[in-house]
């Protein structure tokens, strides 16, 4: 059998509804930059798909220190942090992110996929017990099923079963108790105050991913530390700068004796390409940006959520209970859920369609991201896009 | 220890179970991963108070399987 042919199988459920719907929201080649307009096959579509909660990503001071970057730096360091890639922003950018959190020390990592991967395997060994949220990102739980380590998972955000598992850890050496701040497909905040207060009770070292948190929760835009009041962090905390930050790249940031172990001992930054420069320099100016403006930027997009989260509850549809500024509308079956982003694609309309297993069975759900730069005009072109629906295709909503 | 408890424990463990029986696939019908497989096993040894290898579990798929092995293996009456 050719290589081809040991490959050549459809067995995804996202294969199957591609087909009979002919609409793949998936891996659309978009001709433009992730703004509030995207364009796609020389059409413009409302962009409610991307992490670009901030628009940063197009935010003119940002890429003019970019450029600058790019001018004096060039593309990128062409070694790992640990040989030739420890170029002198990257301090720079290690204690500013430290300064923002107000955490000892960090390191960055190309992705946050590669710090989460990396870093549970490197802390956690063969005698310690991991306890996880279930429905933690798969960062996470590779990470985790790297760490070779017993692993027990409690249920989503819920402290009580945490509570339960926490106190039959006995005998081993070091518990880790991992979760999100923020779940992005359904929106969810994790009860992180309470975690964090039974990790200290337990002795027990917090992993907190706060990807979808930083500049996206906390009255400033300062994540999940600032929205849960929890100051003096003695855990570790990881986050990407590829969301609200609109950059690309992931931080770990914890005491300085974490940081320091893992600058020698992280497989995944040891042997990666250090993060170029010009992504280094961004993410200083973007947290000086979001230092100034945060809470300005999270009541646009609190709004901004509020606003569809009203209006659409007002035709019907039913959103998932989000305390962050995420708004994701309840579908139902594969089927529905992939049909309705394609309705709403047909109506120039980019979201981010989530189906069974990533969900619930007949959970799924349609993700749409209330950035900031939305105009007044735009939400309410989203609104009667689900309005047009509603009307015209009544065999959504039958159960 | 009945069939009754042993499919509400793992309805309990995983997250909108539609329809179970004494033979449905928890792997092939419900998508059950290997944490889900953990959830269910911790919960087992809260609900009988026993240590379960989790080997044990590569070769059970059914409720009415895990309840044989519980019998058994682990003498769970």
């Amino acid at each position: 059998m050719s290589v081809r042919d040991k490959f050549a199988f459809n067995y995804r459920e996202e294969d199957r509804l591609v087909r009979e719907l002919k609409y793949n929201p998936y891996y659309q080649v978009i001709s433009s930059g992730a703004g509030s307009s995207v364009e796609i096959d020389s059409r413009e579509y409302l962009n409610l798909a991307s992490n670009n909660y901030l628009g940063f990503s197009r935010n003119p001071e940002i890429l003019a220190r970019m450029k600058q970057t790019i001018d004096q730096y060039g593309a990128s360091m062409c070694g790992t942090p640990v040989a030739c890639g420890n170029v002198d922003l990257y301090a720079e950018t290690a204690v500013a992110f430290s300064r923002f959190l107000g955490l000892e020390d960090t390191i960055i990592f190309p992705s946050c996929y590669q710090a989460n991967a990396g870093i549970i395997g490197t802390l956690a060994k063969p005698g310690d017990i991991i306890l996880v949220d279930r429905s933690s990102h798969a960062s996470l739980l590779d990470g985790i099923r790297a760490a070779k380590c017993k692993v027990r998972p409690f249920k989503h955000n819920d402290v009580d079963h945490l509570l339960r598992l926490i106190k039959r850890t006995d005998g081993y050496d070091n518990i880790f108790v991992i979760t999100e701040s923020v779940f992005s497909t359904e929106g969810s905040i994790a009860p992180f105050d309470k975690i964090y207060r039974i990790c200290q009770e337990f002795d027990a070292i917090p992993i907190v991913d706060d990807s979808h948190g930083i500049g996206v929760i906390g009255k400033n835009g300062g994540g999940i530390l600032e929205e849960k009041g929890i100051e003096n962090y003695e855990g570790i905390y990881t986050a990407s700068t590829g969301k609200a930050l609109g950059l690309a790249g992931g931080i770990v940031s914890s005491v300085s004796e974490v940081i320091m172990y893992l600058k020698y001992n992280s497989a995944s930054l040891l042997y990666s390409t250090a993060l170029p420069p010009v992504f280094l320099s961004a993410t200083t100016k973007a947290l000086e940006i979001l230092s100034a403006t945060g809470a300005e930027l999270m009541q646009k997009l609190r709004a901004n959520k509020a606003f569809l989260t009203s209006q659409l509850t007002e035709l019907g549809y039913r959103t998932t209970e989000a305390e962050a500024p995420i708004c994701s509308v309840i579908v139902g079956s594969n089927e529905k859920t992939f049909l309705m982003s394609k309705l709403l694609f047909e109506q120039s309309i980019l979201t981010t369609p989530f189906i069974f297993p990533s969900v619930a069975r007949d959970k799924g759900v349609i993700r749409m991201i209330p950035r900031v730069d939305l105009t007044q005009q735009q939400l309410e072109c989203v609104i009667e896009a689900f309005r047009k629906i509603k009307a015209e295709r009544p065999e959504l909503f039958e159960q | 220890m009945s069939m009754e408890t042993i499919m509400q424990i793992i309805a309990d463990n995983l997250t909108d179970v539609p329809q179970l029986t004494e033979t449905t696939s928890l792997r092939a019908e419900l998508n059950v991963d290997s944490l889900d497989v953990i959830m269910i096993i911790n919960a087992l040894e809260d609900e009988f108070s026993l240590t379960i290898d989790e080997d044990d579990f590569v070769e059970v798929d059914t409720p009415a399987e895990i309840f044989n092995l519980l019998k058994s293996k682990y003498s769970v009456e």
